[in-house]
């Protein structure tokens, strides 16, 4: 094959005839997606041929973009034998209602208020996923996406020696975890977006297991303004699809952090915090998880949405080693948890007073 | 499609089992082979040889070998309308004021729309409806197969095999209803295992526009080779839409994908489960310019049933937004550990 020439193997493959191929060839549909994303009264039209051979045409070229249906019992089977599909937390009850941690193969959105510990939490997964599996990490390294610069490498490294004191004792293992990690400056939705369309090599190569994007809310809002709704919510579907491919093929998890904006109640006038980017984002998230403050100054997680979790508050603090469950008040066992808390429901979050 | 037309000799035509009066006033027409019968209607024979409709009408059926008719649309009475109508068997909830007001369950035949919020349970229900389709008929289920199309990589194994258990567990726990049937009974039950339900759903990732075109071209073929499948769910039907289309462009594509979910529902008496989500919707009125939740994919999308399922004072609720046969009403339901259950 000459350079330039188109290349037809797909066409061939679904089954086409050659003087069918000819034709699509003409009008440069060489690809299924082309096929396919025209009517078939298009295709009629272009191709100049009965309206039987485009609906021919159009079900082969169907069946050669599907793949065959996966029973769940065959599933089961093949995931039975699989590793770990989730990053533990530490987070004790955190893991015990997403069965486990953190999920793989889906993406998981953070949100908060400024100051609540995003970032923290973000830290402190990267660690964990570089951690060996006998201390249940994931043994692999970190893609770490910043578009605020808000990584912070000393916090990390104070993480690192109180969370795990024993094993970071050792300078080849504070070395080995810390290298793993690997940060990615940006603000350009863009420049991310053309990262995520090449990573595959990258995440083969370097035994990535965990992807973090800190923040969405934060680069999206600077990027396009309120006008530009239409091309901010085709620039998040798209991340939200490259990070969800990534998650899917390689089962590992992503983690995305998202900021919160006000909204205000047309009827009763009264504005409330709710997460940004609307629920074009919001349905793009497999799991949602929400940093809030709770009675007094006290905080609280809540899981607010999840397909394995019902939405539950939980308390937690910050402390030299990270993020912790519970209220540092109350004794550990006592950790108290909220069922179906109706604020999320609403849309609210709990917000320190301004 | 044409007529496969044999050559017939005179004798063949003698061979019909004409009454003679006939043969001989087709013989005098100049009627003698198939192809001078070609494109006559009832009527014109019944003129050029003199016979009644009914007669002609007789005669090109024996002679073109095939129901006339058989290309067109074959009207259905009422009557046999009805009863297959009561003869269907619905998919439950298992949520008896969800099921009452689907009038029963979800039906066959028809779309059914559950739209809502991220995170109110969308997939939780498609989920449970899945794992309720394979019910045996015995205990009032379809005993049938599910497909699960998956958009937004909303499915979890682990869940779906949590709410399949508790199905499970519900069917062990039933009683017998008398002594005849106790044998099969016992044996239906024993055959209702985890393994046995997650055999009979099928899931299909679709990762976006294209694949989902695909994907439902394709169903059609999968569906007539595996007719125990009773249920496609499709989870969500939005999600894939891409927002910088034209409206033209988005119409277009909406109406493909109703006329083919359509035609799959009633070509196969299948029921059709699609999951929506919300999207804002501007509207003006009185100068104040104002922000409403609403169905995606706008008016082209019209199922035959909407359902809006919120969260209201504490508790989840459905909402019959409408339906060609049930009335509007709101119930509520909840979501546990065992999936879909009632207040």
């Amino acid at each position: 094959m000459s350079k330039g020439q188109v290349s037809t193997r797909k066409l061939v493959k679904a089954g086409l005839s050659d003087e069918i191929i000819q034709k699509l060839v003409q009008h440069k549909l060489t690809d299924y997606a082309d096929i396919l994303s025209l009517t078939t009264f298009e295709l009629y039209t272009k191709l100049q041929v009965d309206i039987f051979t485009v609906r021919e045409i159009i079900k082969k070229v169907s069946h050669a973009t599907v793949s065959p249906l996966q029973n769940l019992n065959t599933l089961w089977e093949i995931q039975k034998n699989k590793d770990y599909e989730y990053l533990p937390t530490t987070l004790s009850t955190l893991d015990q209602y997403l069965m486990g941690g953190i999920p793989a193969a889906s993406v998981t959105e953070l949100v908060s208020q400024s100051g609540m510990g995003k970032t923290q939490f973000c830290l402190m997964l990267s660690l964990l996923a570089t951690l060996p599996k006998s201390l249940k990490g994931l043994d692999g390294s970190v893609i770490y996406y910043d578009t605020e610069g808000s990584f912070n490498v000393e916090r990390l490294v104070q993480i690192a020696r109180t969370k795990f004191s024993d094993y970071y004792q050792s300078e080849e293992h504070r070395n080995q975890s810390i290298s793993r990690i690997q940060i990615v400056r940006t603000t350009k939705s863009s420049e991310i977006v053309a990262s995520l369309e090449k990573l595959e090599g990258v995440i083969i190569e370097n035994n990535v297991k965990l992807i973090i994007l800190d923040s969405v809310g934060s680069m999206a809002r600077n990027e396009f303004s309120s006008e530009n709704f239409i091309e901010r919510s085709n620039v998040l579907v798209k991340l939200a699809s490259l990070l969800k491919s990534h998650s899917e093929r390689f089962r590992i998890p992503v983690m995305v952090t998202n900021q919160v904006m006000e909204k205000m109640d047309p009827f009763s006038k009264k504005s409330h915090i709710t997460p940004a980017l609307g629920p074009v984002w919001a349905h793009s998230v497999n799991n949602r998880l929400i940093l809030e403050t709770s009675y007094g100054n006290k905080r609280k997680i809540t899981i607010a949405k999840s397909p394995i979790s019902p939405v539950v508050s939980f308390p937690y603090h910050i402390r030299e080693d990270g993020i912790a469950v519970g209220d540092p008040d109350v004794p550990q066992s006592d950790v108290e948890v909220e069922l179906n808390p109706d604020n999320y429901w609403n849309q609210q979050i709990f917000a320190q007073s301004v | 499609h044409h007529h496969h037309l044999h050559h017939y000799s005179m004798n063949s035509l003698h061979s019909l089992g004409l009454s003679q009066p006939i043969e001989q006033k087709l013989t005098n027409a100049g009627f003698q082979t198939v192809e001078d019968f070609n494109g006559m209607t009832p009527v014109q024979l019944a003129k050029e040889i003199s016979i009644s409709n009914e007669e002609a009408l007789k005669i090109l059926k024996i002679i073109l070998k095939e129901d006339d008719s058989h290309n067109l649309l074959k009207p259905i009475d009422a009557k046999t309308l009805l009863e297959q109508w009561t003869k269907k068997v619905p998919i439950i909830t298992f949520s008896p004021e969800l099921d009452e007001m689907l009038g029963g369950g979800v039906m066959s035949g028809e779309i059914t729309e559950f739209c809502g919020m991220p995170g109110i349970g969308k997939t939780q229900l498609g989920m449970q409806l899945a794992v309720s389709c394979t019910m045996p008929e015995f205990f009032d289920g379809l005993g049938g197969e599910s497909i699960y199309l998956d958009t937004e990589g909303s499915f979890v194994l682990e869940r779906m095999i949590e709410i399949a258990e508790s199905t499970v567990a519900h069917i062990q726990a039933l009683e017998p209803v008398n002594e005849e049937s106790r044998e099969e009974h016992k044996r239906l039950v024993g055959e209702y295992t985890l393994e046995s339900v997650l055999s009979k759903i099928h899931i299909y990732r679709i990762h976006d526009i294209i694949e989902q075109s695909a994907i439902l071209h394709v169903l059609y073929d999968i569906i007539q080779a595996n007719p125990k499948i009773k249920l496609v769910v499709l989870d969500s039907i939005a999600f894939h839409m891409r927002h910088d289309l034209d409206n033209q462009a988005k119409g277009r594509i909406i109406s493909a994908m109703s006329e083919n979910l359509c035609q799959l529902a009633q070509t196969f008496s299948i029921a059709i489960v699609v999951m929506n989500q919300m999207t804002t919707k501007m509207t003006t009125s009185g100068g104040i310019e104002t922000t409403s939740l609403v169905p995606a994919l706008g008016d082209r999308w019209s199922p035959s049933n909407r359902i809006l399922l919120s969260w209201k004072n504490g508790t989840r609720t459905a909402e019959m937004r409408h339906s060609s046969s049930r009335p509007q009403s709101i119930v509520s339901y909840c979501v546990n550990t065992e999936g879909i259950r009632g207040v």
